[in-house]
């Protein structure tokens, strides 16, 4: 507060932690943990499939291997230079593109399901994470504890110097997504019923997804990869609002920002515990919980 | 008057299996006519012709001569409508917002007290007013049907297309459907095209037949001159008697193929449970 207040008395140190560390790290706790949350209710929507989510289609494993072709291997796709976090982050960004251009492309086909596609996503998965594996057996073991914190996920690395380009795209993307909120929504309805009402069923998933996937590489690009977020958070919306992507996308969003920051916290107060960590030894008991009492009325 | 046009048809997902053949029909509204024709004959196939959900192999479909193909899907969903045979949400929304989904067509950014009373007034059509606020996956199968149709009527379509649009209802919503869709085809000057499994009520309310066999149509009419003995065994190779109700043919399936035996295994299993 003494920095909003403009006074340089107490503790200087203190002020500096709060201000240069938490501070960015808060924000980019909310954004991230609403971005990817409303990530996976669009994908979930979109792909009319609960297990949906900007990670189980690949798009983490994406990253995860661009990060560790930087980390390993000192491979950067777009030479940045010497700096080497600018270049790992750029790796993610690109390389967690990829699994979501393959499903667009892929769904260009007739006989594509939404199924389908999320298995390609699968499929997609499995291969980047066979050539990670491959990659880690070659690597020296300090790289190895590198990419392993970086695959778990950490705000840690937030500064005021990144926060600003994940809270700017998560916005840009959000406010994007809410303006089709009607589309998605009648989109659950089935590619047909869909269809028969007049949405453009594949120009408004191949759009959605690339934007779901935009947001997700951003985020992922400088957090690492935190898991279960876009998976638990839309479901515990869904069971607060529904599942009418009007109110789901914001309810998502908020429920997504409470949960990472509170996981946040969690892992601070056990120092040293990535955040990634806690989302998932957490967030998977009660995930369970809600499901066996709230599943039936969320989806079929 | 909208004229709905099919010249020529034919589809098929590849060119060795040709599923619809050289499908010629002129319908105009208001008329209620339905499709029928044993499994696999093409009834589902063509409905989905006509509403771009296919793009046929040949032929074309038009609305007033107008190609349906070259419609936007805005200006189609605005002309055409269709209820599926089964409803896909994965994620239920209330009933009011799956009705309100079928004024998409007609919406901007905002949803207007226009379409909320249409909305009100398909929910009313339906007598599923009381169920506005319930989610879709906490209905029967029989009030799932009802807000699907909700749904189409609210669409304000000209031409409304139904697959088996009674598969899951009793015989009392059965009859208070169809009446529906009859008046609803005289009052608002809909063409409304159903498929249906069930003959006699096809051929009560329909003022047009479309009997389709092997992907192709058999035999289009009125109900008199389409349900015939000759053609009820030929498209469903069954023996039929025919009765004429109120000006309307009704068939009676004889069970050609009951033998004795089968009559004797009828006869124990009625005992065994009479005696339990």
């Amino acid at each position: 507060m003494a920095h909003f207040y403009g006074t340089t008395t107490g503790n200087r140190i203190a002020e500096l932690v709060v201000w240069e560390y938490n501070v960015p790290r808060a924000i980019m706790g909310i954004f991230v943990g609403a971005g990817l949350a409303i990530g996976g209710a669009v994908m979930q929507s979109l792909m009319r499939n609960p297990l949906a989510d900007p990670y189980t289609t690949g798009v983490a494993s994406g990253a995860s291997f661009g990060a560790a072709l930087m980390i390993m291997l000192g491979i950067s796709i777009i030479p940045v230079g010497s700096n080497y976090n600018l270049s790992v982050t750029l790796n993610a960004i690109i390389l967690s593109l990829v699994p979501t251009i393959a499903i667009v492309l892929i769904s260009k086909r007739k006989s594509i399901t939404p199924t389908t596609m999320i298995l390609a996503g699968v499929a997609i998965m499995y291969v980047f994470r066979a050539s990670t594996s491959l990659m880690t057996m070659l690597a020296d073991p300090e790289a190895v504890e590198q990419l392993y914190i970086w695959n778990v996920g950490s705000l840690g690395p937030a500064s005021w110097d990144n926060v600003w380009v994940v809270v700017g795209m998560t916005t840009v993307c959000a406010v994007l997504l809410q303006l089709m909120s009607r589309s998605i929504s009648i989109m659950t309805s089935g590619d047909r019923s869909a269809t028969s009402m007049g949405i453009r069923v594949k120009a408004v998933r191949a759009v959605a997804l690339f934007i779901v996937a935009a947001m997700t590489a951003t985020m992922v690009g400088f957090t690492g990869t935190i898991g279960f977020m876009g998976l638990v958070a839309p479901h515990v919306a869904r069971m607060l609002v529904g599942s009418n992507a009007r109110y789901l996308i914001p309810c998502s969003a908020a429920v997504g920002a409470l949960l990472l920051i509170g996981a946040d916290c969690i892992a601070k107060v056990l120092i040293g515990i990535p955040v990634g960590v806690v989302t998932a030894v957490v967030g998977g008991p009660i995930f369970i919980v809600l499901l066996i009492k709230g599943a039936k009325k969320v989806w079929y | 008057m909208t004229t709905l046009s099919i010249n020529d048809m034919d589809f098929g997902y590849s060119k060795d299996m040709p599923i619809l053949k050289g499908i010629d029909l002129e319908l105009c509204n208001p008329q209620l006519v339905s499709i029928i024709g044993p499994n696999g004959a093409g009834k589902t196939t063509l409905i989905h012709c006509l509403n771009k959900l296919l793009s046929p192999s040949r032929g074309t479909v038009l609305i007033d001569g107008s190609d349906v193909a070259e419609f936007k899907p805005k200006e189609l969903a605005k002309k055409m409508g269709y209820v599926p045979y089964t409803s896909g949400d994965s994620f239920p929304l209330s009933v009011v917002d799956t009705v309100l989904m079928g004024r998409n067509p007609h919406r901007k950014w905002n949803t207007l007290h226009d379409d909320m009373i249409v909305v009100e007034e398909a929910l009313e059509m339906m007598d599923i007013k009381d169920l506005a606020m319930r989610p879709f996956n906490e209905l029967s199968a029989g009030q799932h049907q009802r807000v699907m149709l909700a749904r189409g009527l609210a669409q304000e379509p000209e031409v409304l297309l139904l697959d088996e649009p009674t598969a899951n209802l009793d015989i009392r919503h059965q009859m208070d459907v169809i009446r529906l869709l009859k008046q609803q085809s005289t009052l608002k000057g809909i063409l409304v095209i159903m498929i249906s499994h069930d003959i006699n009520i096809a051929a009560k309310y329909s003022d047009n037949i479309i009997m389709m066999r092997d992907g192709e149509i058999y035999a289009v009419g009125t109900p008199m001159d389409v349900i015939t003995v000759e053609n009820m065994k030929s498209v469903y190779n069954v023996d039929a008697d025919l009765m004429v109700i109120g000006g309307r043919p009704h068939i009676v399936i004889e069970d050609y193929d009951f033998t004795e035996e089968d009559a004797r295994t009828l006869e124990g299993s009625y005992v065994i449970s009479g005696h339990s």
